[in-house]
């Protein structure tokens, strides 16, 4: 609303400079695009980056280009705050955004995401767990307890949240990811709340529990590569990990294990861009992304998340389903981050949990 | 007649000495109203206006015991890494003062490299040494010095190991080139005249690498105000550092005025400091230190 003209029109100009003439054109016009005008478009998704990406390149963004003769163009690292630029100001870098759950709820409660068009995306194969106004789950994934079972050198391991609180009964160092979110469900699952009665989290409790255990963390990891770094260097023998992470660790020979029990099941979400004026072609996409056959190869082949299309599992091998987060019998053991729970409550908890951690 | 002569000459000076000035510095002028005025400004009005005018992110800020403890923890952790690099640096730049030149250009060739190498490559080799099974650890084991091995990262000291480690070169090259422009001549003269060496250092060397001290500490203090990769990577459970808390603020919770206020207190503990800086030892020691 501020921004002086000249610098809008740079800006979109800089974002879109890959694209061609034919899609600058597209995109100005972009409401009055019906998707049987895909040939020539550009779709811009969002990704986060790695393997995951690399998945999503070979199972949906070269066959949905390929079919629809569109040109996609791939960005990674996207959250809620880019998004929030992006909308403010009206200047749309992308179209798809793959979302963590936070985000997500974050976007819904300031209305920053398209509501999802159901006359284009069909859910009917679709988890409930993965449906929300604004956003569809792409994949499950998990957090839960991982160790590296050489270090343990033959000594027992904890399979619960409960022996990784028992530091005397399980010894070896161990690490937690710097955040509220999860730590304080598996503090309470550990104090022995059954995991349907964790939401709304008795809070006071979940800090007490972890209290008994914050000099016993060797390491608060903060991002993604570090959990596998300190597992398989073992500097920590047991952490929190995403399941994705330590089975990329797993095919290349590292000993890590992953132990469902306690696990927390979240998500990755295909989301749009509140007004975005491709938003046709990025709910065609979503749709394309969602069928069982295209989430099947993803998980199949490429990367070991939970496939979101319940018919995905005709595609995938009974031994590769076991090593995924949604499959039956791991289901079981998880319980689902609760987004609504953590979306208004993140801002007060991560103070709390910032103090906690200083003090 | 004697006007017009007056006004052309004084137009012929001003193009002389203004205007071709101005339109050198020009485009840096631009690109630093456009880059750097306009989007701290903005900041500002973003951290006073929720919509209308208001000073209760910054009463937040105050009354909240979190982020007092944190930006104390930031200028704590800010002075003691500036303390070690300072050290280091000091002793770096003294010793290559007075090294032959083959050897001195080796070690200047070793720094700049130093450089070139990715801060997380850098915060990544320090885990491999530090870490629990790590290098220090295994060499201290093998030799049967240590029985357990010793808690040398994520804590205070591996912050601090990791971010002196990028920021002695930024102390050692002002300093260094402080002392290429002092004459050696000078400690000579005062052990001629009966200064023994440590009398020399503190009377002679020391004060004339004042400038050198000064620029280097300062950029240094202040970059390490805004740091929070190297604490997040190599620091322990109290090792938070202001600036990541703001980035949770923008990237997480959207809290962007909140977050503006943050970062205009940052910023105005730098200016403090660089206000201090001034009135002691004055700004253009700044330049003029690391030109001479």
């Amino acid at each position: 609303m501020e921004k002086k003209k000249g610098m809008t029109r740079r800006e979109f100009l800089v974002s879109t400079g890959a694209a061609t003439g034919g899609a600058l054109v597209a995109a100005s016009i972009g409401p009055f695009v019906h998707t049987t005008m895909a040939k020539g478009k550009t779709l811009r998704v969002c990704s986060y980056g790695g393997s995951y990406q690399e998945s999503q390149r070979k199972a949906f963004f070269q066959p949905f280009a390929d079919k629809f003769g569109v040109k996609i163009v791939e960005a990674s690292g996207g959250d809620i705050a880019k998004i929030k630029a992006q909308v403010d100001n009206k200047q749309y870098e992308w179209d798809v955004v793959d979302l963590e759950t936070r985000h997500v709820a974050r976007g819904e409660l300031e209305n920053l995401l398209e509501p999802i068009d159901t006359s284009v995306v069909d859910l009917s194969e679709i988890d409930k767990k993965a449906i929300r106004k604004c956003a569809v789950g792409n994949i499950f994934w998990t957090t839960s307890l991982a160790y590296n079972k050489e270090a343990l050198a033959g000594k027992k391991a904890a399979g619960n949240w409960a022996d990784f609180w028992n530091v005397k009964g399980f010894p070896g160092p161990r690490a937690l990811q710097d955040q509220a979110p999860f730590n304080l469900e598996f503090a309470l699952i550990a104090d022995g709340v059954p995991m349907d009665k964790l939401y709304p989290l008795d809070v006071d409790r979940a800090f007490k529990k972890l209290d008994q255990i914050k000099d016993s963390i060797t390491v608060w990891w903060k991002n993604g590569a570090q959990q596998i770094q300190l597992l398989t260097s073992a500097e920590a023998v047991y952490s929190s990990a995403w399941n994705g992470r330590v089975n990329v660790a797993q095919k290349k020979g590292v000993p890590l294990e992953i132990v469902w029990q306690g696990g927390c099941l979240d998500l990755d979400w295909w989301c749009v861009p509140k007004g975005d004026p491709n938003k046709d072609l990025a709910m065609k996409f979503i749709d394309f992304a969602l069928s069982a056959k295209r989430q099947g190869e993803q998980m199949q082949k490429y990367i070991a998340y939970g496939p979101t299309n319940k018919d995905a599992f005709k595609y995938i091998t009974p031994e590769r389903a076991k090593e995924l987060p949604s499959y039956p019998e791991n289901l079981k053991k998880q319980f689902q981050m609760d987004a609504d729970y953590w979306g208004p409550k993140l801002a007060p908890l991560t103070e709390r949990w910032k103090t906690w951690m200083i003090s | 007649m004697k006007s017009r002569s007056f006004s052309s000459n004084r137009a012929r000076l001003w193009q002389k000495a203004g205007f071709r000035h101005f339109l050198l510095v020009s485009p840096a002028l631009v690109a630093l109203i456009l880059l750097f005025a306009y989007p701290i400004s903005r900041i500002l009005v973003k951290s006073l206006f929720d919509p209308h005018f208001t000073l209760k992110h910054y009463a937040y800020f105050f009354s909240s015991p979190l982020y007092i403890r944190v930006m104390w923890i930031t200028i704590e952790l800010s002075v003691l890494t500036t303390f070690t690099a300072l050290v280091i640096g000091y002793i770096l730049a003294y010793v290559l003062r007075r090294a032959r030149p083959g050897v001195r250009n080796i070690f200047l060739l070793a720094i700049v490299l130093s450089f070139m190498i990715s801060l997380l490559v850098r915060n990544y080799s320090w885990i491999l040494v530090l870490q629990r099974n790590g290098v220090i650890n295994s060499i201290l084991e093998h030799f049967g010095i240590i029985n357990h091995p010793l808690k040398l990262l994520h804590n205070k000291l591996g912050v601090i190991v990791g971010m002196t480690h990028i920021f002695v070169p930024y102390i050692a090259f002002p300093i260094y080139s402080v002392m290429m422009g002092m004459d050696l001549n000078l400690e000579k003269a005062a052990q001629n005249l009966g200064a023994s060496r440590w009398q020399t250092f503190w009377r002679v060397t020391f004060p004339l690498s004042l400038p050198g001290i000064g620029a280097g500490a300062l950029l240094v203090f202040i970059m390490a105000l805004g740091f929070f990769i190297t604490p997040a990577l190599l620091g322990g459970r109290k090792e938070q550092m202001l600036s990541n808390l703001i980035q949770i603020q923008v990237v997480d919770l959207l809290n962007w005025p909140f977050a503006s206020a943050m970062s205009t207190i940052l910023l105005v503990v730098t200016l403090v400091i660089f206000f201090i800086y001034n009135r002691f030892l004055g700004a253009e020691r700044l330049w003029g230190g690391v030109r001479t």
